[in-house]
């Protein structure tokens, strides 16, 4: 297992620094990682890796119970408050709530709620924002839908959506296109590196999609058993053998120059 | 769109206070005494010493006052317990507080009457509440102790639990204290046990009073806060909401107001239950509309029962509680049906 | 040695005596058979108990057990209490009584206790008894007396039908005497007087108030009040703070468990605005001016003296 840790560059927008985590055994370890501004960061692992923890160690959802998380390389995540933090890190959940009364809209403003008063009356800049952020993830028509009447991928948009309300700087993507057709796949993906090339956002993707994120990705990070075993540019990182090492299943990995990768798993006839 | 504003709250708010003024009117008017609103008029300006006068500011103002007072409490504690504990058949008491008050009474009732103290002078009035929101105060506290404050993430379950054991124990400790005293002694809890308004209000319903309207401040503070808890409690910590603290919060305040007020009219039943979805059908779910409207529409709601428990079968005296009971039971299985014909 | 000419006498007085034919054993014994028989035939008596039950009971009863105060009461006044094998936990008039073995309270008693005792006689009444409880006893094979006194002629009868049960009529006779003689003397002492309106106060928290066919109502006539609550059709109805607002009465009486409630009556709001209240015309009598016993009279009098003290010098 060699890992590569990122050169401490002074402009990560967030930093895990030696991360660890247990409840009664440990379930991260040793997880240092680097989000930088404009590039799109994929975190890829089998299932019970660890990568939903980290991300709540990111959020500071959870507290670790060894190193720290810091903001823009000095301000550690302890010290802020929860709205403070969602004021800059938007996260969309793996399993994005319970939903009942509320119409997509009303849903997608709940975003902005980090950057409004106490009881959370929204100004005309909250509903412009609010109107910007559907168009761009295609919910415009669905606006004045129930949320619980709208379908599982148009939910997935919707959690897309709310957070990019919040326009936070750090954007956190808990298996985004878990539920979704092919083609809103790509289609999401390609909005979340285009928002985060334009707005110089940190953004980290957890999927199981690896050719997803090969595609998509400018860094990856291969994760098991909660320690990375290996991190680096896409066409680095992404080997037969880290594969391999990692899901404990043979691939075929063809890279072309230019083009983008082709990851397949092996299959015994 | 039917978007929420300041101003859309300000206005519902408002046309229910109205309500809540004709409907104090016509509560001051009913009763025993027949008092019209001319007669009141007259009162007003010649401020007489007549009997009339004696009833109107000495009875039915200070009821109609306790009353609202009390309505309103119970009602936005129930909002808050329902929103809180993610379940709507939530209610002020779902978590013990009334049966430690109950407690509490019954001990207290049970110490003056074996110690016959005589002529203990005014502390007489006011030892009843004091003892039964001591009573509720160490509920709320056990409860939090043992059930605890669940870490975000985590479901209420275990402070649901916790609070239903307890009222169950302590109900079964007043159940032994009652039937193993001198029954005699102990006539006056049957009906304040069944929420009973018809106490002679004294300098308490100052201290009841800054105490709901502080509690619903409160509340109100958190009602943004509890909106998104409803949605899923990590959505909320992710959209910068404390959850353990607004839910530590919302309980305490909740579960103190209604003690204050349980205090001194015993469990009022359904109010808390059923106000917040009369109020959700009309104004909605959003909390922040909710909150102040289910305040004013509860004080409303036990203003016309109480005026109904008084003179239904005049000259006796109904408590509140039975009226609340009656009306509410099937006014609740109605709603119930509305909800599954898919409101 | 017995000498030989009183040798024959003795015994043929002998002989004669086992046979029967001795003088003076034949009418002894003939009348002692007719007493026995007698005795036979009038064992037990029947009553009809005042709430219309027919019972069968014994003539001269010596295990009698009470089920209410008011009973107790009673037979100390006849002076019946040497056969007294059992009475109330509530029953505490006269000091003897609490040394008496207790059979349960009021509402429940104690049926395998009751039993147990042995008792040829149980009273028991309609003020204060449960009637289910009381019929079972009855069903159990017990002699039970019901007395209903709801009203101040029905403490007369039930006095006599107690004095009448426990062989003690003579004394019963006495004491309702007694009783009118004394409630007369108030009557004339307080003659050409009008009737004080007054509120009687059962009990403070919940408000309640004796109705129409209540004992209490009855006694305070006697001491020359009328109740405001004396139309109500019910027992004791809680009655509320603005009717007695309404009707402001003369004066407030109360019994003396409720002392602490009415000693601060001039500073809860309403209460203070009575001009009872203000006048300070409120009175904490004895309780046993709610006795349905004779001892009612004490009350009656006690009332009287309070209300109009300068009748009584």
């Amino acid at each position: 297992m060699r890992q590569l840790h990122p050169e401490p560059a002074g402009d990560t927008l967030l930093e895990a620094r030696n991360l660890s985590f247990s409840y009664s055994r440990p379930v991260v370890q040793e997880f240092s990682l680097g989000l930088p501004p404009g590039k799109v960061t994929g975190l890829i692992g089998p299932n019970g890796s660890g990568k939903t923890t980290v991300l709540r160690l990111l959020d500071g959802i959870l507290r670790p119970t060894g190193g720290d998380v810091l903001l823009h390389g000095s301000v550690p995540l302890a010290r802020l408050s929860r709205k403070e933090i969602a004021r800059r890190i938007a996260m969309v959940p793996q399993n994005g709530g319970s939903y009942y009364y509320q119409s997509v809209f009303e849903f997608t403003m709940q975003g902005r709620s980090p950057h409004l008063s106490l009881l959370g009356f929204e100004s005309e800049r909250d509903i412009d924002i609010v109107r910007d952020t559907l168009e761009m993830t295609c919910l415009s028509a669905l606006s004045h839908a129930r949320v619980s009447e709208i379908s599982g991928g148009e939910r997935q948009r919707l959690l897309l959506a709310r957070a990019l309300a919040q326009q936070a700087e750090i954007l956190l993507l808990d298996e985004l296109t878990a539920n979704l057709d092919i083609n809103y796949q790509v289609e999401l993906m390609r909005l979340v590196r285009r928002i985060t090339r334009e707005r110089k956002l940190a953004s980290l993707v957890v999927s199981h999609e690896i050719n997803l994120l090969a595609s998509f990705c400018d860094w990856i990070v291969l994760m098991a058993e909660g320690k990375i075993f290996r991190q680096g540019p896409v066409a680095e990182a992404v080997t037969e053998e880290s594969l391999r090492g990692i899901f404990g299943l043979d691939f075929f990995v063809r890279r072309s120059a230019t083009g983008p990768l082709e990851i397949l798993p092996v299959l015994e006839p | 769109m039917n978007r929420l504003s300041d101003r859309k709250i300000v206005g519902k708010t408002l046309w229910l206070l109205a309500a809540w003024l004709l409907a104090a009117l016509v509560s001051l008017n009913i009763g025993s005494v027949s008092i019209s609103a001319s007669e009141m008029l007259r009162i007003f300006e010649n401020h007489g010493e007549t009997q009339l006068a004696a009833i109107l500011f000495s009875v039915r103002l200070p009821r109609v006052l306790m009353g609202s007072l009390v309505g309103a409490a119970l009602a936005s504690a129930g909002a808050a317990f329902q929103s809180l504990l993610r379940n709507p058949l939530a209610d002020p008491y779902v978590l013990g507080v009334s049966t430690g008050a109950s407690l509490g009474t019954i001990l207290y009732s049970i110490f003056v009457t074996t110690s016959r103290a005589p002529d203990s002078g005014g502390s007489f009035l006011y030892g009843r509440p004091l003892a039964a929101f001591l009573g509720a105060a160490c509920t709320i506290a056990a409860v939090y102790v043992i059930g605890g404050n669940p870490r975000a993430g985590e479901t209420s379950q275990r402070l649901l639990l916790a609070g239903i054991v307890f009222a169950s124990f302590l109900s079964s400790i007043n159940v032994f204290l009652l039937t193993s005293t001198n029954q005699a002694d102990l006539r006056g809890i049957f009906y304040w046990l069944i929420g009973d308004l018809s106490r002679p209000v004294d300098a308490s319903i100052y201290v009841v009073a800054v105490a709901v309207f502080a509690g619903f401040a409160l509340l109100y503070a958190c009602s943004h806060g509890l909106n998104l808890i409803a949605t899923g409690e990590e959505d909320a910590l992710i959209l910068g909401v404390s959850v353990p603290r607004v839910k530590a919060g919302v309980y305490a305040v909740a579960s103190l107001v209604t003690g204050a007020v349980v205090s001194v009219s015993g469990p009022v039943a359904y109010i808390g239950l059923i106000c917040p979805h009369i109020a959700r059908m009309m104004f909605g779910s959003d909390n922040r509309i909710l909150f102040p409207t289910v305040f004013v529409f509860g004080a409303i709601f036990t203003l016309l029962a109480d005026t109904l428990a008084r003179t239904v079968l005049s000259p006796v005296e109904l408590p509140v509680g039975v009226i609340t009971a009656l009306c509410g039971a099937p006014l609740f299985i109605y709603l119930l049906h509305r909800r599954r014909s898919g409101a | 040695m017995i000498p030989k000419p009183f040798r024959f006498s003795l015994l043929s007085l002998v002989l004669l005596h086992s046979i029967g034919c001795a003088p003076g054993t034949s009418t002894a014994h003939k009348a002692g058979a007719q007493e026995q028989i007698k005795a036979a035939e009038s064992d037990s008596v029947d009553y009809t108990d005042e709430i219309g039950r027919y019972v069968r009971l014994p003539k001269h009863p010596l295990r009698i057990v009470s089920l209410a105060p008011s009973v107790t009461e009673v037979l100390y006044l006849l002076g019946a209490q040497d056969r007294l094998v059992g009475v109330t936990t509530h029953c505490d008039w006269p000091e003897d009584a609490k040394t008496k073995p207790k059979i349960g309270n009021l509402l429940n008693p104690n049926y395998e206790v009751i039993l147990a005792a042995k008792p040829d006689l149980v009273i028991a009444t309609t003020a204060g008894n449960d009637r289910a409880a009381v019929l079972k006893l009855a069903g159990l094979g017990l002699p039970v007396f019901v007395t209903a006194p709801r009203s101040v002629e029905k403490i007369f009868e039930t006095v006599l039908d107690a004095g009448r049960i426990t062989d003690r009529a003579r004394e019963a006779e006495q004491l309702v005497s007694n009783m009118r003689e004394r409630l007369d003397e108030v009557r004339r002492r307080l003659a050409g007087l009008p009737p004080t309106r007054a509120f009687f106060m059962t009990w403070f928290d919940p408000l309640l108030a004796p109705g129409k066919n209540t004992f209490e109502n009855d006694v305070l006539r006697q001491a020359g009040v009328e109740s405001i609550t004396a139309d109500i059709e019910e027992f004791y109805p809680r009655y509320s703070l603005e009717q007695i607002l309404a009707r402001d009465p003369e004066a407030i009486l109360t019994v003396e468990h409720n002392t602490s409630s009415v000693a601060d009556l001039k500073r809860i709001a309403g209460w203070n605005r009575l001009s009872a209240v203000r006048k300070g015309r409120v009175y904490v009598l004895s309780e046993v001016i709610q006795h349905p016993s004779p001892r009612f009279v004490d009350g009656v009098e006690e009332l009287a003296r309070k209300l109009h003290p300068e009748r009584f010098q």
